[in-house]
């Protein structure tokens, strides 16, 4: 079942992105674009505490 | 069932045919009838093949018998049939991509890879089928037809590669050039019971893919066994100026190596869950194999391999970004001409933004760690190709357990894009049948440019192991 803000989101995108996408193939690519863009802002979660630098902390770094 | 395809009137390996072309019981001109005869046979059946010129093929491989006559002799390849994916550019053959979009469309150069082929001798009879640009698993292409599993006409063979994983599995070609930018040579291997051997990223020449992702995209040999998987990476691996990914310096030949003992290759073998969900007639192959390993004087130790299950997320991440900055102008100009399959997935790397990418790509060294941190101690891994065999032709999965709403392409993708992601080499070796007399495929991988021991490996386990691909086995018999 495919949440209506998910919809919506990304009838946001496809207009930002001005594609001529049908009511059908939002709702198809609604739960995929869910699915991927879920995984990839757990992953930045992942790699930002193990990985480098966090670039907020580069910024207090220069700024202070 | 694959048996019912076969011929067992041609030789069905380039070692073989080489034997018989070099003393004269057979002729690259009498190859090529052979491959055409069967192309009438089964390509209605099949389609692997979105086009191919027999009288071209004729007048080569002619030319090549007389170079062979003279004593001109270019090496393994020389007057052997093979084919080429149809996004790989050629001269000789309209490059369609698979896709209505790349209809007509004729290359004025041919890729490096296709040079290097020619170069070698090899005849490259067409251009075979594939996942529209390849952007799928399935392999139907209501283009150009869809491809099924020679194994079983009700179930797809893996892709994106499929058309060349079915014209070498029933024997219209020797082997086949594919690509893979998350398993699409590997995982058709895997599931059309062949080898599929995915190089170090930068070994083989990208120049002339049109793939659209070019840090995760490989070309590799799909084949019926290691050895000519072997001599074909020899001859289109090296550094090519034009290519920016390409690295410099000579490439390590692996053909020469195999046949030597692995005594003493410490090998990892990845048989449980830290990967993620696998079926159970695959993880008990794969841990037979390295039982098979072992006895042949490998030194095998389970391993696990955590923390790389977001791997599949930074992949497509990356593969549908990029691939979608490719087809920006195509996909608002031409759009009814792309499947909605396809269509779908370059709608979302339209969408994705620049933080997702970033993410996907800075994942990339915490994959490398990960996987740095399973090869210490370790010569190369050992671990299925895909999780499962081979699924329906409409792209479902037998359910996993463990795996519950798992997107299919995830699923299939799970032990191969980890490699596409670091740009480790590995090579899928068929290891066994599932209950339905399906393809079971067992991963090799390794450290950059192992490509001579993963294949060593490779060829010491084909040669012993009591499951082999039916050509293998019919040759075996009559030996």
């Amino acid at each position: 079942m495919t949440e209506h803000s998910d919809v919506d989101r990304v009838r946001v995108l496809c207009e930002a992105a001005e594609l001529p996408v049908s009511e059908p193939d939002l709702e198809a690519l609604a739960p995929l674009y869910a699915l991927i863009s879920g995984g990839l802002d757990q992953l930045a979660t992942v790699i930002q505490d193990g990985d480098t630098v966090p670039l907020r902390l580069a910024l207090e770094q220069t700024s202070g | 069932m694959l048996s019912q395809y076969l011929d067992s009137t041609m030789p069905s390996t380039i070692f073989e045919a080489g034997r018989q072309l070099r003393t004269g019981a057979l002729t690259a001109a009498q190859l090529v009838q052979h491959t055409f005869a069967r192309l009438r046979q089964h390509e209605s059946t099949f389609h692997a093949f979105i086009s191919h010129d027999e009288e071209l093929a004729t007048r080569t491989a002619s030319e090549l018998d007389d170079e062979l006559a003279r004593g001109v002799d270019r090496g393994p390849l020389h007057g052997i049939p093979v084919g080429v994916k149809d996004n790989i550019a050629t001269t000789d053959f309209p490059t369609t991509f698979g896709s209505r979009v790349g209809r007509g469309n004729r290359p004025v150069e041919d890729a490096e890879v296709v040079r290097r082929l020619k170069a070698a001798g090899a005849i490259i009879v067409g251009k075979n089928n594939l996942h529209e640009f390849a952007l799928g698993p399935t392999n139907a292409n209501a283009e150009y037809g869809d491809v099924p599993n020679p194994w079983d006409l009700s179930r797809a063979p893996g892709g994106s590669s499929g058309g060349s994983a079915a014209a070498v599995a029933i024997g219209e070609v020797f082997v086949s050039l594919g690509t893979d930018s998350g398993g699409s040579v590997r995982i058709p291997a895997a599931m059309c019971g062949l080898v599929g051997l995915k190089p170090t990223h930068g070994r083989v020449s990208l120049r002339g893919l049109f793939g659209g992702a070019p840090s995760i995209d490989h070309i590799g040999p799909l084949s019926r066994s290691v050895g000519d998987a072997a001599v074909v990476y020899d001859a289109i691996a090296g550094h090519d100026p034009r290519d920016p990914e390409s690295l410099v310096g000579s490439p390590p030949r692996a053909a020469r190596d195999l046949g030597q003992s692995i005594d003493g290759v410490r090998v990892g073998v990845v048989a449980d869950r830290s990967m993620g969900a696998v079926h159970e007639e695959v993880r008990a192959a794969v841990e037979l194999a390295g039982r098979t390993l072992g006895r042949l004087g490998a030194t095998m130790t389970p391993i696990s391999l955590p923390g790389v299950d977001l791997g599949s997320h930074a992949l497509v991440g990356i593969a549908y970004a990029e691939v979608a900055a490719v087809h920006g102008e195509w996909i608002r100009t031409r759009r009814p001409e792309y499947g909605s399959d396809v269509r779908r997935l370059i709608d979302l790397g339209q969408i994705l933004s620049a933080r997702h990418y970033l993410s996907a790509q800075r994942s990339r060294r915490h994959l490398q760690r990960c996987l740095d941190e399973a090869l210490h101690g370790h010569d190369l891994l050992a671990l299925p190709t895909v999780a499962l065999t081979a699924g329906s032709r409409d792209g479902r999965l037998e359910p996993l357990e463990g795996d519950s709403g798992a997107l299919a392409l995830f699923t299939l993708i799970r032990f191969t894009g980890l490699f596409n992601m670091t740009g480790y080499p590995a090579i899928s070796i068929p290891c066994g049948l599932d209950g339905r007399g399906l393809p079971i495929g067992l991963q090799l991988a390794g450290r950059p440019d192992s490509e001579p021991l993963l294949l060593r490996v490779a060829a010491a386990f084909e040669a012993q192991q009591r499951f082999a691909a039916p050509q293998l086995v019919q040759q075996r018999g009559a030996a």
